[in-house]
């Protein structure tokens, strides 16, 4: 096995993975609660074949993924169905397919008055689905608190996790959905800004800047593979020629 | 494949040229009375999962974080925001502003009806007030030729003061409509709005009334949008664009070093 042609085929897919992922944080650049993806790097070791570490050599590099939930930037919209959320805390989804979690506070009401999502799954309070009465103004409190003309009558279901990049996975559609490796807690430390929204957490210069690392990182790996290529060519005529 | 990042990209690309469209027709209608402006959301597209978070990675362990590749970006809805618009004063008692939430109601000419919030009426050769494009303020109110002045009350009473009579004369109310959700609304163009199965049913009341705003007299309400927040708007958009067509060049690029590397 000719150990850095495949450490060249890794590291040239990982760096294809890497664009893929940079390709959609900037297609989301102006997703509403959106959380940039980050590609982490890690080694894998190629078999061992002695004693000596100088043998133990590292053969490549494969990546796993991570979502960065750093807050995005909040703007005001002036819209009464748009909330942001300051601190670490997730809105809670109810969709037919179950419990889901998002950033994206672009709320809206359904014909019978229901507080929902643009996809229509409805937004859970304290007593389950969401029901504003008609008749006045929705107003949000800074602790999810609901009222209309004063009179409060529900307030949003906030929760977070502790660590919500092994919480949370991404379904689309600006929905999270949990990974089974921790339980939603109740959020603290969290307000409610209404009439404002979380733009996405994309810095789109870092993002350019990155992917032009990323490609001459991927033509470096090239010009490896070219040389190994080479070298190789030259080993074989040079062992056909001895015969 | 750098495959997938020239169709990702290609999705974010079209999303900004939604959005570029939607700026435009905004400032369309930026002096445009009672006009909304509407505001195109976003949402991520489904992932590819090539490692699931959670799943095990051994048997005492489960894995801390995935790997999961998003297929790009789409625009999920027009949101029309109902913010009100600025007044204008016209000193035309033909001209109503809705000071709160409601529409007006106007029967369109095929007889269905439709909602505005465009104050801005006339009348016509009947003495009905109409909409400067001919549909009939409902309920259908006439105004007598020999009227001399014409007022509308906060609560949508409209009388008349006809000469030589002392009291003024009740001619009619305007009743205006509110929805569960505005934004379900269908534009139809000409101002009009029409109840769709997203707003919900209409309900019909006297203007200052549960939560139906009061009527002005002599104002017009001007459209909501915002010129510089629009402009601003349209350069990040631009911007946008241009940043998804350089990640095409760039999964073009790699595409040549693969071709290259093979040769």
């Amino acid at each position: 096995m000719n150990y850095g042609l495949y450490t060249s085929f890794l590291g040239m897919r990982s760096r294809q993975r890497t664009l893929e992922t940079q390709a959609n944080n900037i297609a989301n650049a102006m997703t509403t609660g959106y959380k940039a993806e980050r590609l982490l790097y890690r080694t894998i070791e190629a078999e061992k074949k002695g004693e000596s570490s100088l043998q133990n050599l590292v053969a490549g590099v494969v990546t796993s993924g991570g979502t960065d939930f750093t807050a995005g930037n909040i703007s005001q919209t002036g819209r009464d169905l748009d909330v942001a959320i300051e601190g670490d805390a997730f809105l809670q989804i109810q969709t037919p397919r179950g419990v889901r979690y998002t950033r994206a506070g672009n709320l809206s009401l359904d014909a019978n008055g229901q507080l929902v999502t643009k996809n229509g799954d409805l937004v859970v309070g304290q007593k389950g689905a969401i029901t504003v009465p008609a008749g006045g103004e929705l107003s949000i409190g800074s602790d999810g608190s609901l009222a209309v003309k004063g009179q409060k009558f529900d307030q949003l279901k906030l929760v977070r996790f502790e660590n919500p990049t092994a919480a949370l996975q991404k379904e689309g559609d600006s929905l999270f959905m949990e990974t089974g490796n921790e339980k939603p807690l109740q959020a603290t430390n969290s307000q409610i800004i209404q009439g404002s929204l979380e733009g996405s957490n994309i810095n789109s210069i870092q993002e350019m800047v990155s992917m032009i690392n990323n490609n001459r990182e991927f033509e470096s790996i090239q010009k490896s593979v070219t040389l190994l290529m080479n070298d190789l060519g030259k080993k074989i005529a040079g062992e056909i020629g001895k015969i | 494949m750098p495959n997938r990042a020239l169709l990702t990209a290609a999705t974010g690309m079209q999303v900004q040229q939604q959005n570029v469209d939607n700026i435009a027709n905004n400032l369309a209608n930026a002096s445009t009375n009672g006009f909304k402006r509407t505001r195109i959301e976003f949402q991520d597209l489904m992932y590819q999962n090539m490692r699931s978070a959670g799943g095990a990675a051994n048997a005492s362990a489960n894995l801390p974080v995935g790997l999961q590749i998003g297929m790009g970006a789409r625009s999920i809805a027009s949101e029309r925001l109902f913010i009100q618009g600025e007044y204008k004063q016209t000193e035309n008692p033909l001209d109503m502003v809705i000071e709160g939430s409601g529409f007006f109601q106007v029967r369109q000419s095929n007889g269905d009806l439709a909602y505005t919030r465009n104050g801005s009426f006339h009348l016509n050769n009947q003495g009905q007030i109409v909409t400067a494009t001919g549909e009939f303020l409902e309920p259908s109110i006439t105004v007598p030729t020999e009227a001399s002045s014409f007022t509308v009350g906060n609560d949508g009473t409209v009388s008349v003061t006809i000469p030589g009579q002392a009291n003024a004369q009740n001619i009619g109310q305007i009743q205006l409509a509110i929805f569960a959700n505005p934004a379900g609304l269908e534009a139809l163009g000409r101002n009009l709005f029409r109840e769709t199965g997203a707003s919900g049913q209409a309900t019909v009341g006297s203007p200052d009334s549960n939560g139906i705003g009061r009527l002005s007299q002599g104002m017009v309400e001007g459209s909501n949008v915002n010129v510089v927040e629009e402009l601003v708007n349209m350069i990040s958009a631009q911007r946008m664009y241009e940043t998804n067509s350089k990640v095409i060049s760039t999964a073009d690029r790699m595409l040549g070093t693969i071709n290259q590397a093979v040769s």
